[in-house]
């Protein structure tokens, strides 16, 4: 027996060496994820999508929260590119203020894809994977004329101003309605993408303009809010509210008849998207696409049972 | 030892004032910055309207080539005669055909072609189709999606001035040559909505 254990130890020892030898073959290095914040379920899954599909390609991914905050983001990036990460999937918080830290992190060769949010500088990220919102709202505008009636009064409540998704998807909503001379904007104001400021926002608005029949949201949460407000005045039902992005509780509001439409972003595809090409990049493949545009789709009452999860319920 | 320090104290003062004097940058951030600023975009845009019309037309799919592909393989069809932005479910292609005898209300021109029910919006023009059936754009040559989608707007407008007449006649036939929109998923629509490049009426 004392002889045999000598072998035994070494056999232990062989294995677990020969496992540790093997997870560091498998593993491809780590990938950081950057997310504008994660105090919003659409961009929850943004991030858990981008993880979970960095994880399937055989990376070690972190989730990074930079809280809409700008300099929060910068101290990611140091940390990041002090830590020996390989790529980057970023969703931005400004389309102007974050270009430098992506132009950093690919001056110091980490390469950056950004997902959902656009960064105003096209060489600053391998590829940008981006909602096309500006289609999306022009559909989105074209079913609030149908819904809405040409005469009538709304009001619009803006995303962070900062972001160039914000005003894609005003702009693409405007370049419908505006078209209509009896549809009057009585009142348009930012609530940063939040729920509880949309909330406010709309309690403010109607106690200004007692007659609006309709509210334009640049996404679901400040939908959501501005429902909660209509409920809290006892206009449900008569203010018809359009949000923008596809969350599930907008979803389920569309299917209870609380909310009249929404643009369906698809974060799963987005963020998918950003994993593989960056899995690609690192392979060496350099001839990817600047700019991905993704498709939009409008969500009524009329197809809301083919969505749910952030997404289409069957594959197409 | 007295040159040695004039030379130190030269060099401190001259190398920073060479350094900061001359601005380096990498060499794709320089030609991508002498892109953006070469690239005009109503300018582009301004050229392909008034030179590759005509090649749409000539490459242009018939109604009936249309409808009869889309019946087939509607994927494979879309894969060989549309063209596609990023990721999404629709196709575009150009289409051209004539109406032999048309309707007109304030926001559509009504007819058939091949059997095919058209409509051609001529009050409102929206979104990105005509941009994106056509082909003439890359959007990596956009600052960012913003430009890219001003282009649209542009040139519905351009659309609305020089294609519509600013009366319909109230007779005759159509020809029209322009973009359309198909979901290869569900490829055969009631009707299909033509945003029209080009227009022209026979009595």
């Amino acid at each position: 027996m004392k002889r045999a254990l000598p072998f035994l130890l070494a056999a232990i020892l062989t294995c677990c060496l020969s496992a540790c030898v093997k997870r560091a073959d498998s593993g491809k290095g780590r990938i950081a994820v950057v997310i504008s914040t994660l105090n919003n379920p659409w961009f929850v899954v943004l991030g858990e999508a981008a993880v979970q599909r960095a994880e399937e390609l055989g990376y070690e991914a972190v989730l990074f929260d930079s809280q809409n905050s700008p300099s929060k983001e910068a101290e990611h990036f140091d940390n990041i590119l002090s830590s020996g990460y390989k790529a980057i999937l970023f969703n931005p918080t400004d389309a102007d203020g974050s270009t430098v830290n992506a132009r950093s992190a690919m001056a110091r060769g980490v390469p950056v894809f950004c997902m959902d949010r656009e960064i105003n500088e096209p060489g600053a990220a391998v590829t940008q994977i981006l909602s096309d919102n500006y289609s999306g709202c022009i559909a989105l505008g074209q079913y609030f004329v149908q819904s809405v009636g040409r005469q009538a009064n709304y009001v619009e409540i803006l995303g962070l101003v900062g972001d160039n998704n914000t005003w894609a998807r005003s702009r693409g909503f405007h370049s419908v309605v505006d078209c209509f001379e009896g549809l009057h904007m009585l009142s348009q104001q930012t609530a940063d993408f939040d729920q509880n400021k949309a909330m406010e926002v709309m309690e403010s608005m109607m106690q200004a303009h007692p007659d609006i029949q309709a509210v334009f949201c640049g996404n679901d949460a400040m939908a959501m809010g501005a429902y909660q407000a209509i409920l809290a005045a006892g206009k449900s039902g008569r203010i018809k509210v359009f949000g923008f992005d596809g969350a599930d509780d907008a979803v389920n509001a569309i299917r209870e008849g609380k909310v009249e439409a929404t643009g369906m972003q698809f974060p799963k595809t987005m963020a998918e998207t950003a994993a593989t090409f960056a899995d690609r990049y690192l392979a060496g493949e350099r001839n990817l696409p600047g700019k991905i545009p993704v498709a939009v789709e409008l969500v009524n009452a009329e197809n809301v049972s083919q969505f749910g999860n952030f997404g289409r319920r069957e594959p197409r | 030892m007295k040159k040695a320090v004039k030379i130190l104290l030269a060099a401190a003062l001259c190398i920073p004032a060479v350094v900061f004097a001359v601005y380096t940058e990498p060499l794709d951030a320089h030609r991508e910055k002498e892109r953006m600023a070469q690239f005009k975009p109503e300018e582009r845009a301004d050229y392909h309207w008034e030179h590759d019309r005509q090649a749409l037309r000539d490459a242009a799919l018939g109604v009936g080539e249309l409808s009869r592909g889309l019946a087939g393989d509607a994927q494979n069809f879309a894969d060989a005669h549309g063209r596609v932005l990023g990721i999404g479910s629709k196709t575009f292609f150009v289409v051209k055909g004539t109406l032999p005898r048309f309707d007109a209300d304030e926001e559509y021109i009504l007819g058939t072609c091949d059997g095919h029910a058209v409509r051609i919006p001529v009050k409102y023009i929206f979104g990105n189709l005509a941009r994106d059936a056509s082909g003439w754009f890359d959007i990596d040559d956009f600052q960012n999606t913003m430009a890219f989608n001003e282009i649209s707007s542009y040139l519905n407008g351009r659309i609305l001035a020089e294609v519509i007449p600013a009366s319909i006649p109230e007779a005759g036939s159509c020809f029209f040559c322009g973009a359309v929109e198909i979901d290869p998923a569900a490829p055969d629509p009631e009707c299909y909505t033509v945003i029209p490049y080009l227009l022209d009426f026979h009595e």
